[in-house]
């Protein structure tokens, strides 16, 4: 499910900062973005920019984008933080996250139309310069209909106590990694 | 209001999904370790290599001992 964004106090920060995260991402290049390894859900067009991975800062990284790591590191309880890329026809299939009382958010930097994100029921496409906030656990899936790459700050952070669902309303995965999902 | 999009048919991806394998999870795990060995290319030296490597067996550990209900999440 999709939770109101504005209740979170770094959502206002980020919002207004978009423009500058934004020029960071587009002086990037390509090949500093790597393809995210579950390769079975998308084929190929979803890439990673990777900033902070469970807490653990990404130095180099951080150093290409001081202005947006200086926002992130101002973002209370965050664990993991990145730029995500996703190019013209790739549709992630959907899949359900890895759950550790942690809600993700997505602020939307370069969104061309035709492109958006189904968490649960609900559909919603991304805008430039807003914030989207859903619980990762929930099967999700996202797609890029248009004709120019889509990429949006990917960060999960600690949920407030109370606001996620019991893990027991969960299902359990399967396979070598389907006990990081319980 | 947010846009609509019309999304996948859930049951035509039903028969898609891969048979669960051992070798389909090594292949998967491979990716992994290919992409955890990028990124920590990035990191930013030696000794944040060193710095992550710990954490990261404490993070896994305290997750076993979770899994095992030896620890309270």
């Amino acid at each position: 499910m999709f939770y109101d964004a504005r209740q979170f106090a770094f959502v206002s920060t980020l919002e207004s900062n978009w423009q500058v995260i934004r020029q960071e991402v587009e002086q990037l290049e390509d090949g500093d973005f790597l393809a995210w390894p579950e390769k079975y859900l998308y084929g190929k067009g979803w890439d990673i920019f990777g900033l902070y991975g469970m807490g653990i800062k990404v130095g180099h990284n951080c150093q290409l984008c001081p202005r947006t790591a200086a926002l992130l590191e101002s973002i209370p309880d965050l664990s993991t933080a990145g730029f995500s890329s996703l190019k013209p026809g790739t549709r992630i299939a959907p899949h359900t996250g890895y759950p550790d009382g942690l809600l993700r958010a997505h602020l939307g930097l370069l969104v061309p139309e035709n492109c958006a994100l189904r968490v649960g029921s609900e559909v919603k496409a991304w805008q430039e310069g807003q914030c989207l906030v859903f619980d990762d656990t929930s099967e999700h899936e996202a797609w890029n209909s248009g004709n120019s790459t889509r990429i949006v700050l990917l960060l999960d952070f600690k949920a407030p106590v109370g606001l996620l669902p019991q893990p027991a309303d969960k299902p359990k995965g399967k396979g070598l990694f389907g006990f990081l999902k319980r | 209001m947010q846009p609509t999009h019309k999304t996948v048919d859930r049951a035509s991806l039903d028969g898609l999904e891969e048979q669960y394998t051992l070798r389909r999870e090594i292949k998967r795990a491979w990716e992994w370790v290919v992409f955890v060995w990028k990124l920590g290319g990035r990191l930013g030296g030696f000794r944040a290599v060193i710095r992550t490597i710990f954490l990261v067996v404490s993070l896994l550990v305290r997750r076993t001992l979770v899994q095992w209900g030896w620890l309270r999440q």
